[in-house]
């Protein structure tokens, strides 16, 4: 029995999309609207089925298109307690908050393979750095990732009310990830944190998805003036107030630099890469892979300069050549994609009705009918 | 041990540090008093010998060492170099001197950026604290400073290895026979763009007859050819096709006297122009090795090439200094030719 329907339109269908795109069945098929001409999307039915006693629940997407052609997919699901990170706001005295973009711009400065972020505020100089601890040496030492830090004035950001020297140490890749996704639009990130070990709450908003990532903080375990005594107060993480009410530098630099074991067990869930609110429970998409970005937006040297850069001729598609090879090479990547959904996401059991030279599993490869579409012009489901 | 120097052109070294990336991970790179030296020796494939002017990319240098001429041996990774330096692409200053952090040397790159304080003015809005267009608030120092650049810091720290003077005495630049040939390279963007697409044709080609297999190495070499009348010959061939373009008046430089030692009427390129337009020099490049060899185009210097017949190709890119001196910067590729 269904419990919940309802249709949407082709643009809703975009939303539906986004949604989803965490789930590997509909992760990069982000349609491009220009291709969209046979099999255009007419309407979209979405029901949700779930019944007491019944093993399993579902969430039925169909989605119909032109030339009468039906895609049905079928998610199972299972209905689970939301788990949510713990964090509370109240005791979180640290924060500041900075529009998206100029983050954005900072961060880009931040080179790969780095994987703790610093974040101390001192003098009105507000400090991140993204550093690796690995210690190496030998000819391992030129393999370092570049440890960067960005100092930049306190009134760059909206607020900024921090306890000075205070170091908080995230994850960067993390951030990173956050960060690119807020950059999108221009909005305001906002962050709150209490003092290392406790979760920090970073958010922000945008036509209406409301973002809310809840990360897990060290401190600065580089600071040579380890105090392990310190450690024994680490259990009162619920009461971190006290400490920082104590207000003296000293004490509060000493507590930042005291050792970092790994987070106590219960903070396993502080680790949830992020939750959302609203309306609808809905997860924003996945950032974009930072990498890639980070890279493009240093316009200045770009395009210009890379027809300077030797070419990968293993890479290149493009070859001086009759078409022969065109069938052959669709079926492969058909094969090596259609391989990688049934490998990342084996407990998503997508079946799909009518649609089979699309997204069909076939039983075995060699059993596999001959495409008679190049990959560039199939139309995903979700391609709207 | 102290060096320490500002980026003159940020532009140029960040291009020198692309352009010698692509035939290696990792430089070695001397610094004295006078040149800065950058040298890259891959297992396999072109070698590099950039000798640079300390004024072509810096300016303020000090350095300063126990070693004759104060010299500093460094052994840099070109990678996160380059990437550090498009960090610096919009500075206003940058500067770079040698460190240590943590215990492990570092090349310190200190950029420093005008931020454009929109980020912050449009917040204001956002705050909306200024209930009050007329009380006590309505100059707040906030508004003065809206229209200000600030300054954002930013420092790359990029590993390095100090040598010893020992573990590099035994490193020399290659020595090459007086070449049959020597004449400018036409643009190297064109000369690059029929290369690739020479290569490309032949691996094509050779893949297809081989089906597959280790394509990588069987690829056909290129030839490359000059006579001294000016002319430049580009071929490719492979069982199925033989291709070739041909440039012709182009220049071949004289020859400096006072750097010939036998005398320029003894030097093989004087035979070779006696035996008129016909008379050819001729290497075998790898396809791919090359392409990476022309990346250097980006720096826009002028190249002679130098061919040792059937031997080796020596490529001379001139960097356009500054000040108009004898000395200039020049960037030196070694390619051995492969046998037939």
């Amino acid at each position: 029995m269904a419990i919940l329907n309802f249709t949407l339109n082709p643009e809703a269908l975009g939303k539906l999309h986004d949604a989803l795109a965490l789930l590997s069945v509909f992760k990069g098929r982000i349609g491009d609207p220009t291709r969209e001409r046979d099999t255009a999307i007419e309407r979209c039915d979405v029901s949700v089925e779930d019944e007491e006693g019944k093993t399993k629940s579902r969430f039925v997407i169909k989605i119909v298109c032109r030339h009468g052609v039906i895609k049905t997919y079928r998610l199972t699901f299972e209905s689970v307690a939301p788990m949510h990170a713990l964090f509370v706001k109240e005791n979180a005295n640290n924060n500041w908050s900075i529009s998206s973009k100029t983050l954005r711009e900072f961060v880009e400065h931040f080179g790969p393979g780095t994987e703790q972020l610093d974040i101390c505020s001192e003098d009105g100089r507000v400090s991140l750095t993204s550093y690796t601890e690995k210690i190496v040496s030998g000819n391992e030492i030129l393999k370092q990732p570049l440890r960067t830090t960005i100092a930049i004035d306190a009134l760059e950001f909206a607020e900024f009310a921090v306890e000075e020297q205070l170091h908080i140490g995230i994850s960067v890749k993390d951030f990173k990830s956050i960060i690119t996704h807020a950059g999108i639009t221009n909005t305001i990130v906002k962050a709150l944190y209490s003092h290392p070990t406790c979760p920090m709450q970073l958010t922000y908003s945008e036509e209406g998805i409301f973002s809310e990532f809840i990360l897990m903080t060290i401190g600065e375990s580089r600071g040579a003036s380890a105090a392990p005594a310190l450690n024994a107060s680490r259990a009162g993480s619920k009461r971190p107030a006290p400490r920082q009410s104590l207000g003296a530098t000293s004490t509060s630099k000493m507590a930042a630099t005291s050792d970092m074991p790994p987070p106590p067990p219960g903070a396993g869930p502080s680790r949830g890469r992020e939750a959302s609110h609203g309306r609808i429970s809905r997860p924003s998409p996945p950032p974009p892979q930072p990498s890639i970005q980070v890279n493009e937006l240093f316009v200045p040297v770009g395009e210009d300069d890379r027809r300077w850069d030797p070419v990968n001729y293993e890479d290149e598609e493009e070859m001086l050549l009759w078409d022969t090879g065109a069938e052959k090479n669709s079926a492969t990547m058909n094969s090596s994609r259609n391989l990688q959904g049934q490998e990342a996401q084996p407990q998503l059991n997508a079946s799909l009705a009518n649609v089979a030279e699309n997204q069909g599993r076939q039983p075995s490869p060699t059993q596999r009918l001959a495409p008679t579409q190049r990959m560039s012009e199939i139309k995903g489901v979700f391609d709207d | 041990m102290r060096f320490k120097t500002s980026i003159r052109n940020i532009q140029t070294f960040s291009k020198l540090t692309a352009s010698l990336s692509s035939l290696g991970k990792v430089a070695w790179v001397r610094l004295d008093d006078d040149t800065v030296r950058f040298t890259i020796i891959p297992e396999t494939g072109t070698q590099v010998w950039a000798s640079l002017l300390i004024d072509s990319i810096f300016e303020d240098y000090t350095i300063q060492s126990a070693a004759p001429n104060n010299t500093i041996n460094l052994e840099l990774p070109l990678t996160p170099l380059h990437r550090a330096l498009k960090s610096a692409i919009n500075a206003s200053s940058a500067s770079i001197r040698l460190t240590k952090r943590e215990g492990v040397p570092v090349l310190s790159l200190t950029i420093i950026t005008n931020t454009i304080s929109s980020g912050n003015s449009a917040n204001g809005f956002l705050n909306g604290a200024n209930q009050d267009p007329f009380g006590d608030n309505a100059f707040r120092e906030e508004h003065l400073d809206a229209g200000k650049d600030r300054e954002a810091i930013i420092t790359q720290d990029i590993p390095v290895r100090v040598l010893t003077a020992d573990s590099v005495e035994g490193i020399h630049e290659p020595r090459v026979r007086e070449p049959d040939a020597h004449i400018i390279l036409p643009s190297l963007i064109q000369l690059k763009a029929i290369s690739d697409r020479f290569t490309k044709l032949a691996m094509a080609t050779s893949t297809s007859a081989g089906r597959g297999g280790t394509a990588g190495n069987n690829v056909p070499k290129l030839e490359l050819a000059a006579n001294m009348h000016g002319g430049l010959k580009l071929s490719i061939s492979t069982d199925a096709l033989n291709i070739s373009s041909v440039w012709t008046g182009l220049t071949n430089p004289e020859l400096d006297p006072r750097q010939v030692e036998d005398g320029v009427e003894e030097h093989p390129s004087t035979k070779l122009k006696a035996a008129g337009p016909d008379a050819w020099s001729t290497v075998r490049i790898d396809g791919r090795d090359w392409g990476k060899v022309l990346s250097v185009g980006r720096l826009g210097g002028r190249v002679i090439a130098c061919f040792a017949n059937d031997n080796a190709l020596i490529l001379y890119v001139y960097l356009s200094n500054y000040e108009d001196g004898t000395d200039e910067s020049v960037l030196t590729y070694y390619i051995s030719s492969f046998s037939v």
